[in-house]
């Protein structure tokens, strides 16, 4: 395969936009410091931490073991457990949401002390609602230590937690089921998920590099479609729901490149079973990044991959934040023909801008084709301003 | 027309300087103590609010042990909180202190927080700012951000590193980032910020936490507070920070009331000099506005002229005082500073604030002051007629002793009502000092004008001294008034004194019966493995020395008591008869007391507790303890001057029954007959080398400790007292300079008249003299009735203690003579100016 038909992986974006690595990074933060609320610094400890010195590297394919890879892997700097995905009520309302865990190792060793807050590992987490008929944005950000029991990552079967904020997988009669649970005084989300489709590993069979220097790479595996149910509290409304959900997991340790202004990724369920996902990296300079790529996933579940020049993104509406007065593109026109598709993106919420640590839109969205496929997705767009 | 006036009065000013600087020094004085006292104040107020909002942020509550369990919170009750409940942000705090290695009077604070808890926006870390080393900080142990202002003082920069004293142990601390200062919401000043990880390892205190701040959402707070109260940890306790700052402030209140009220007392010297000088220039130019009334121009032109003049005149030394009083209040600072933390609450404080508001509060209040002393000598020389106006200077003495003694009697009559008066206020009793002091001095420009008319009549008395009483009792009330200044000055300081001796008598006495022990054992903060302190086992360990005749255990703690807002402080007592001597009781059948003791819930309590919550014996206590309420009853009130918000003792079997049994705190160690102190402390140091963290204090020692203490505390008042001298001696420097410049005149008649210039040179110096002895002798009785006041009511108003008067000779005795001598160097160069100029060239002139 060569350098430019290798699949290539939209983990490079969820790593930028966490890790804030990059411009974005480094614009902002020269804004926010400016600013009342600016970041802690933790965030840039935890981008910038040890580096990657010390811990293992990604340097090729390797054979994934479930459910050994739906668990942490410490020997890796950074993972993450991204869940985003679409919800039903029996009235109706629909909502889009988006759960995440992120694991970061502040050293490669553990420092052996009397203190058992001194932790290895940093768990963050994400959480968000798009209550789409009341036009809100429930958002609401977790950071823990792993450490007493309050947060952690577990190595033998997968739990992530920060208190009572959960990710757990079990295989029960009814096959393999994902668990979630999350809670604010606006909103609480508690999921059950079960795959629908079989697992997807992006970029060379789940290896996923970030720049033609080896070992600068990523393991990455998609689950592009899971049936969920569960209940949802929204405000004072309780609701049982269900819906669709999709799944990245990643993990790695390369430090990354400088050179991006930002991306924008999308990931699309249709309601005829396909699924389609793209990031289209944006250089400094304006110019589009030849490592954009992407996936089209059939009903049976066989993929084709997508590379830079096999995909058109157009912006076609901005919205400028009333809170921190970005301007982000939240309606597109995406061309593929190799993929075979005409479509036309849309949010389904304008507000649904992160505006804490690292600021950037992610958020529902809906997708028209031209064939008339429709579907939903998530949008994630990062690094304007 | 108002400007050539302005001119042509003001002009005269510039020829005579002298009197010109020390009218401004004066004003300037005045002002700049003021001005020091209340930048000390505020800056002592805001290191509290920072110290305040860098320790909990924008918690709301906080969770600390109940009891004042020394050994804070276990972080194993915190987990298992913080897992119940989950949505609350919980910000655990560990917090110490330590010594630089170098230098044991340099202590700092250690703060450890959870830098990784929070988002951006709430976080701990944000307040550190971006220039931080957060990986250091998060993964390197020993690491810590100290802020801008501290590195500065310590000559820190990022990379150094620090050699601190922990309970004994040495650590080093590497600063791996500079954070904002106090005021631009950086962490307080002398305060190490760590990650707790580093906190825990450098403070040795795995597994513990000080306290858990915590922001609770406004709505519904009462509720989420109640409902978490229920659901605590045992020994656990939720308090509300609006009642814990509360409870600060109002430990700084006595002590910011003591210095305003000093402060003040300088600038009402400082407005003598105003008055003065003000009168000195108008009088001197009384011959010039005579003319400028002739050629037409009005008394209201005039006085308007003037006092444009005098405004101007307080504008420029207000300017100085300002500029002043923020040198001085530097200086002050590091005095209040240690005071506050040695005395109140641990909160740095090492930089002066300067609010703009209050500086210009001060600026108004010196320009009022220079006005209200300028206008009556500017309306008097205003409304003389064109005729009067060119003739002599001086005027006879005012015969009557009417009008003063009036004055004298309306303002004791003041004083006594405000004494009268039934509060425990502490404005009232300060009001009745002045009052007295006022009225002290207002007769003596008429007794001192009485005295020299006597004196002048006596037969016998030498040339200088006839004509040094005749110009006294032939006066302007000038040399009177810096008579009267002198006095406040001198009785005023003499009262701080008298105060102060009292007050180290009783405690120095105090201090030798309660220390009845040979030597002291402090526990620090050692601990065993359990983190319980081992003060059993030592206790027993000290016990089977051959030395060692008997033991003594207090455990100090604090406990809360129904009806009393903050924490009192609570002493655990086990005493061998020996120590029960050691006790002064004010009230209480002792021998019955000491029966009851241990065996019945008996309480006894120190005298600022009984003052402040108007305790008497008999009275119960309620005391919360884990298992609920526990009434006491007082059997005792006893003198104690360590703690002026008063404690709470009671037995250590009283203790056992009510509270979960811990050990901390420190030991009295008794020598057998025969053995000496030295020879117990050796042997102590050698049966306790194992355990670290001890400190091991002989009586002498430990009542030496206390009593440098003692005197930092008051080493402030000591420095306010001599500015307060300084401006009354620059007052009669420049009384006395403006009489003898007006005298030169008469005394060159005298030299020409064959007067030598030593007897002019005695002249001047009797009359400085006769004037500072009477001052210094009136100060006397005032100053110690003033002292009687300070230690009665100011006292027992601030503090809620007693003590008895204590007369200390050497003070009386530097009392008048310093107020004499200051009188006489005053007197020295305006007799070497009357003294130097020829006769011939002073007729000439005039």
């Amino acid at each position: 395969m060569t350098e430019a038909s290798r699949p290539a992986s939209p983990a490079r974006r969820r790593l930028l936009a966490l890790l804030g690595a990059g411009s974005l990074a480094a614009a902002a933060l020269t804004r926010w410091r400016r600013e009342r609320d600016a970041p802690d610094g933790v965030a840039d400890a935890l981008r910038d931490g040890a580096g990657s010195a010390g811990f293992e590297r990604v340097t090729g394919p390797r054979a994934f073991e479930f459910p050994r890879d739906h668990a942490a892997h410490p020997a890796f700097r950074h993972e993450w457990w991204y869940f985003t995905g679409h919800l039903r009520d029996a009235a109706g309302r629909e909502y889009g949401f988006q759960i995440t865990f992120f694991r970061y190792a502040l050293v490669p060793q553990a420092v052996a002390s009397a203190s058992r807050w001194r932790a290895r590992d940093v768990v963050l987490a994400h959480f968000a609602i798009s209550d789409i008929e009341r036009r809100r944005f429930h958002h609401a950000t977790r950071r823990s230590r792993a450490a007493l029991d309050l947060a952690g990552a577990a190595l033998d079967t997968p739990r992530v937690w920060i208190r009572d904020w959960q990710l757990a997988w079990a295989r029960d009669a009814g096959g393999e089921r994902w668990s979630l649970r999350a809670e604010t005084a606006q909103a609480l989300l508690e999921l059950e998920l079960r795959p629908r489709k079989a697992i997807v590993y992006q970029g060379e069979r789940g290896y996923s590099p970030k720049s033609d220097e080896p070992g600068n790479a990523s393991l990455y595996y998609s689950i592009p479609r899971l049936a969920v149910a569960g209940r949802l509290r929204v405000e004072e409304t309780a609701s049982r729901v269900q819906g669709e959900a999709w799944l990245d997991r990643e993990w790695g340790s390369s430090a990354l490149g400088r050179d991006q202004r930002g991306w924008d990724w999308f990931a699309l369920q249709f309601e005829d079973g396909r699924e389609l996902t793209f990031y289209r990296l944006r250089r400094r300079d304006g110019s589009p990044d030849p490592h954009s790529r992407g996936l089209l996933i059939a009903r049976d579940g066989s993929t084709l991959p997508l590379t830079a020049d096999q995909v058109e993104m157009q912006p076609e509406r901005w919205w400028r934040s009333p809170a921190t007065g970005l301007r982000y593109p939240v309606d597109w026109r995406v061309r593929s023909a190799a993929a075979g598709v005409d479509l036309t993106l849309r949010a389904r919420l304008d507000a649904q801008e992160w505006p804490g640590d690292l600021r950037y839109w992610e958020g529902q969205i809906a997708a028209v084709d031209a064939s008339g496929a429709q579907g939903l997705g998530y949008l994630e767009l990062t690094g304007y301003t | 027309m108002q400007g050539l006036l302005q001119r042509a009065v003001s002009r005269h000013l510039l020829r005579q300087p002298w009197q010109l600087g020390l009218a401004l020094l004066g004003i300037a004085l005045g002002i700049a103590v003021v001005c020091a006292v209340q930048l000390t104040q505020a800056s002592a107020r805001q290191a509290l609010a920072y110290a305040q909002r860098s320790l909990s942020g924008p918690a709301t509550h906080r969770l600390e042990a109940a009891a004042g369990d020394e050994r804070g919170l276990a972080e194993r009750d915190y987990a298992q909180l913080a897992l119940r409940w989950p949505r609350l942000r919980l910000m655990p705090a560990l917090s110490g202190r330590g010594t630089l290695a170098g230098d044991a009077t340099q202590s700092l604070s250690i703060l450890g927080v959870d830098l990784v808890a929070g988002s951006a926006q709430q976080g701990a870390a944000r307040r550190l700012g971006a220039s931080v080393d957060f990986t250091a900080l998060l993964t390197r142990p020993g690491t810590a951000v100290v802020n801008l202002t501290t590195a500065r003082r310590l000559g820190l920069a990022p990379g150094a590193s620090l050699a601190l004293l922990v309970d004994g142990r040495a650590r080093r601390i590497e600063i791996v980032g500079l954070a904002p200062a106090a005021r631009d919401g950086g962490p307080a000043d002398d305060l190490l910020v760590m990650d707790i990880a580093s906190a825990q390892e450098t403070l040795d205190a795995a597994g513990r936490l000080s306290a858990v701040d915590l922001a609770l959402p406004r709505a519904g707070r009462q509720q989420l507070a109640a409902a978490l109260r229920r659901d605590l940890p045992a020994g656990w306790r939720l308090t509300s920070n609006a009642t814990r700052l509360g409870a600060a402030r109002e430990m700084t209140r006595a002590f910011d009331v003591n210095l305003s009220a000093l402060s003040l007392l300088a600038l009402l010297v400082g407005m003598f000099l105003v008055y003065n000088t003000v009168s000195f220039l108008a009088l001197q130019r009384r011959p010039l506005f005579a003319r400028l009334r002739a050629l037409g121009v009005s008394a209201r032109e005039l006085f308007t002229a003037l006092a444009v003049e005098a405004c101007l005149l307080g504008l420029v030394g207000i300017a100085l005082g300002l500029v002043l009083g923020r040198i001085v209040a530097g200086a002050l600072l590091q005095l209040v500073a240690r005071t506050v933390n040695d005395l109140y609450y641990r909160a740095a404080i090492t930089e002066v604030a300067t609010p703009p508001w209050l500086l210009a509060a001060i600026a108004l209040l010196g320009l009022a002051a220079t006005l209200a002393a300028a206008l009556p000598p500017i309306r008097n020389v205003t409304r003389e007629t064109v005729a009067a106006g060119g003739r002599s200077a001086t005027t006879t003495a005012a015969a009557s002793a009417g009008l003063p003694l009036l004055a004298m009697g309306c303002a004791w009559g003041l004083g006594a009502a405000l004494l009268a008066w039934p509060t425990r206020a502490l404005w009232p009793g300060f009001g009745a000092l002045f009052a007295f002091l006022v009225g002290a001095a207002l007769p003596l420009p008429w007794l001192l004008a009485r005295l020299a008319h006597g004196l002048s009549r006596r037969r016998g008395l030498s040339l200088p001294l006839l004509l040094a009483s005749r110009a006294l009792a032939v006066h302007d009330h000038r040399a009177g008034l810096a008579a009267a200044a002198l006095m406040v000055a001198c009785a005023t300081g003499l009262a701080i004194a008298v105060m102060v001796a009292s007050f180290r008598v009783s405690v120095t006495d105090w201090l030798s019966a309660l220390l009845r022990a040979d030597v002291y054992v402090d526990l620090g903060s050692a601990r065993g493995s359990d983190g319980a302190r081992p003060l059993a086992a030592l206790r027993e360990r000290i016990a089977r020395l051959p030395e060692v005749a008997t033991t003594s255990a207090v455990v100090r703690t604090s406990v809360r008591v129904a009806g009393v807002d903050a924490p009192v402080q609570l002493l655990v007592y086990d005493l061998p008869p020996a120590a029960r001597a050691g006790y002064t009781f004010i009230a209480g059948d002792v021998a019955r007391l000491w029966q009851a003791w241990d065996r019945e819930d008996v309480a006894i309590v120190t005298e600022p507790y009984a003052y402040r919550h108007e305790v008497r014996v008999g009275d119960t206590l309620e005391l919360e303890t884990a298992a609920g309420q526990r009434r006491l009853r007082v059997l005792g009130i006893y003198r104690d001057y360590a703690n002026e918000r008063g404690s709470i003792a009671i037995g250590f079997e009283t203790w056992r029954r009510h509270f979960p049994l811990r050990d901390d705190a420190g030991l009295g160690v008794y020598a057998r007959p025969g053995v000496d102190t030295a020879a117990l402390e050796r042997a102590l140091r050698t049966a306790l080398a194992d355990a670290p963290g001890l400190r091991l204090q002989s009586n002498a020692k430990l009542r030496e400790l206390s009593l440098e203490v003692f005197d930092h505390t008051f080493s402030v008042t000591d420095v306010l007292r001599l500015l307060a001298l300084g401006v009354a001696i620059v007052g009669i420097v420049s009384a006395l300079l403006a009489q003898q410049m007006e005298r030169l005149t008469d005394y060159a008649l005298l030299r020409a008249l064959g007067v030598r210039a030593e007897e002019i040179l005695r002249v001047v110096l009797w009359q400085t003299a006769l004037a500072g002895a009477l001052a210094a002798t009136v100060a006397l009785p005032v100053g110690i009735a003033l002292a009687l006041l300070l230690i009665d009511v100011i006292n027992v108003r601030s503090f809620g203690w007693t003590m008895s008067l204590h007369l200390p000779w050497t003070a009386l005795a530097s009392a008048w003579l310093s107020a004499l001598l200051a009188a006489l160097v005053a007197g020295l160069y305006p007799a070497a100016v009357a003294t130097r100029r020829t006769p011939a060239s002073v007729l000439r002139n005039d």
